[in-house]
């Protein structure tokens, strides 16, 4: 028999006023250079643009990309005290983002697999990324981009066991 | 044993239906052929040639595909040998078998035959397809293949024995659902959202003429300029004829889309399971175990509100590469149609909402007045160079933006009561949601730095059949709802999918 008792609202445990555990600082030096790259890639369009005759518009992509930028790289220094995960008894938090603010909970009961990687730019930084796969496809998914390989091995060995008793 | 434990082909005339498949693909390339062949003046005969080696080609690949295709069952495993080039062998062990339908285009009618899909759970391109069976044989591999794939999941064993004890009640648990005739689909095509079937149309037409461009242009084009009166001044008659026909059009869209669609439908709740099946030229007939489904959507529009009926969607976990047909329709659900889905479905946990919360609608008016902006420059560019009278639809459109915008924001509400999750909004086109708060997968919230300081924001729920979100709600419900789902999570003890 399942129980099925009334919950109470305010009894509740908030995610909103957790103790969230942030990432190595050398994250924001990690973050200067990944999303600098990216933002390369939407230079192509403009480029392309100065060389097929539109200086222009070209001028005017390119003033846009240097504001994208400065917003990027303002936002990966704001954002850096509000990212991080918190670990509570059924579920683990997420949050990120100053501009765009988010936060993800994931209960441990529908977590199907998680995965360590690290990529070249990772490797340089001695940082670990985590994933974490639910069956809610890929904008379900979690990814914690770098934690130190220690803690992500923990962190990893937690979710696993949790998610196994869960 | 049963009749599969042997390697073995389809039915003869799988052939046929090789043939039709092969038929389909490079019927596209063939017209591209004539196309360029009439732009080129290529002698007809080289195009003949062309034309005849390509049906030879067709008529031995097509043979060599059936006579390649074979399956069998071994060890609760089912395994499909095929292809002509690369020989595949293919794998599926019966407790990764999610569903299994049968389906019939108008090839597979004609010759009496019908495809059997089986799809399993998770990894892409890891469903396969028989295409080929004789009515009783598919009908038969299919009984067998659900039978397998339920003994091996123990935990359904045990609700089948659990229903084993009731089963005097079974018979009469077989209920009709919704049983279309010709009469309710006219209903349906003609309250179809026309203009989305119009503008479907033009861009699947204007995407495959695509294709054809050049030709169009030396061919068709002056032709038509003919008949188009001289110079590019704005005509009111010519518009407003194009107008019309443009709607005619649609409406003769919908109605042969709901009729190829929904013809001869019928949906059946038994047992644990709902039945669907319809279709006119490609007939297709499905299965979908209850506790698969994530989550019902009721779809519906002003006209058809009126006349009180809905679309039901049904969303169903399914493997990542099968996206396309994540939901079921059942249409023109009535009241009691849509309380007898829900009871099926979640019977005894739905009640009346105890908690019902709106979204701020001077936050959706904000939103669409920003977003009815971004098309202005190009819009007040156009009636620059075209005409100065244009400024009045592009105003009318912004103040139907701002209009609609407003009333769809009033209509936002999340409302909950113990167990389900009901999102309603939409002011034309209404449509309500209902989770069972157990499916949720993960939640989230999402605000921006505006937002904030408004104290609003935007709530998303992901399930296995996709992620559903609503906005501008206040910030303290929507922790409030990821709170109170979280605890209905952790308290779930049965099963998801």
């Amino acid at each position: 028999m399942i129980e099925n008792l009334p919950v109470d609202i305010s009894s509740l445990p908030q995610m909103e006023t957790l103790e969230y555990q942030k990432h190595p600082k050398r994250i924001i030096t990690f973050f200067l250079i990944n999303r600098t790259i990216g933002a390369l890639f939407l230079l192509i369009p403009v480029i392309i643009l100065y060389f097929t005759n539109n200086p222009f518009i070209a001028a005017i992509g390119f003033g846009l990309w240097i504001l994208y930028l400065i917003l990027v790289i303002i936002n990966i220094f704001k954002e850096y005290s509000r990212r991080g995960y918190a670990l509570r008894q059924h579920d683990i938090v997420y949050r990120k983002g100053w501009i765009f603010f988010s936060s993800i909970v994931i209960p441990f009961g529908r977590i199907q697999h998680t995965e360590l990687s690290e990529g070249p730019l990772n490797r340089m930084f001695k940082l670990t990324s985590l994933k974490i796969y639910t069956a809610g496809g890929s904008t379900s998914d979690l990814t914690i981009p770098g934690l130190e390989h220690e803690e992500a091995q923990r962190l990893r060995q937690f979710i696993t066991e949790k998610s196994a008793n869960a | 044993m049963s009749e599969f434990s042997q390697p073995q082909r389809q039915s003869a005339m799988g052939f046929v239906i090789y043939i039709g498949r092969n038929i389909r693909t490079i019927i596209s390339l063939l017209l591209s052929f004539f196309a360029f062949g009439a732009l080129q003046s290529i002698a007809f005969i080289f195009i003949g040639l062309l034309v005849i080696l390509g049906v030879i080609v067709v008529l031995i690949f097509s043979y060599l595909q059936y006579e390649f295709f074979t399956f069998q069952i071994e060890n609760d495993e089912l395994i499909v040998n095929e292809g002509v080039v690369f020989r595949e062998r293919k794998v599926i062990p019966f407790h990764r078998i999610q569903t299994v339908h049968l389906h019939q285009n108008l090839l597979q009618r004609i010759t009496q035959l019908v495809g059997v899909k089986v799809d399993t759970a998770g990894s892409k391109g890891k469903e396969l397809e028989i295409p080929a069976l004789r009515r009783k044989k598919a009908e038969a591999l299919r009984d067998l293949l659900r039978e397998k794939s339920t003994q091996t999941i123990t935990d359904e064993k045990i609700a089948l024995e659990g229903q084993a004890s009731t089963a005097d009640d079974q018979n009469q648990e077989q209920q009709q659902l919704v049983k279309l005739h010709l009469g309710n689909l006219f209903v349906l095509g003609i309250t179809e959202n026309h203009l989305r079937s119009g503008f479907l149309a033009m861009a699947f037409v204007f995407g495959y003429f695509q294709q054809y461009a050049d030709f169009v242009q030396k061919y068709i084009q002056p032709k038509v300029e003919a008949f188009l009166p001289e110079g590019s001044e704005v005509n009111i008659p010519l518009i407003l004829g194009a107008i019309i026909v443009f709607l005619m059009g649609s409406i003769l869209i919908s109605m042969i889309r709901v009729i190829l669609k929904f013809y001869g439908f019928e949906a059946r709740l038994i047992e644990n399971f709902i039945q669907i099946q319809s279709g006119l030229l490609r007939r297709n007939q499905y299965r979908i175990p209850s506790k698969k489904v994530q989550f019902i959507e009721l779809h519906t529009n002003f006209i058809r509100r009126r006349l009180g009926f809905a679309t039901a969607k049904i969303y169903q976990a399914q493997s990542a590469s099968s996206d396309t047909n994540q939901s079921l329709e059942i249409p023109a659900c009535y009241a009691h149609h849509q309380q007898a889905i829900k009871q099926h479905l979640y019977s005894g946990i739905i009640e009346a909402p105890t908690i019902n919360v709106k979204a701020d609608a001077i936050a959706y008016l904000r939103f669409g007045a920003l977003m009815g902006l971004l098309p202005m420059p190009f819009l007040i560019w156009a009636a620059i160079d075209l005409s100065f009278y244009l400024y009045i639809p592009v105003a009318i459109f912004y103040l139907y933006v701002l209009y609609s915008s407003w009333r769809y924001g009033k209509t936002v509400t999340v409302s909950i009561n113990e167990e389900m999750l009901i999102i309603s909004r939409g002011w034309l086109f209404p449509s309500t949601i209902i989770i069972p708060m157990y499916k949720a997968q993960s939640l989230a919230i999402s605000q921006n730095i505006f937002l904030k300081r408004r104290k609003l924001a935007h709530f998303i729920i992901h399930t296995a059949s996709g992620r559903r979100s609503v906005r501008f709600l206040p910030e303290a419900i929507v922790y409030e709802l990821i709170n109170y789902q979280l605890a209905k999570v952790e308290l779930y003890r049965g099963e998801l999918m």
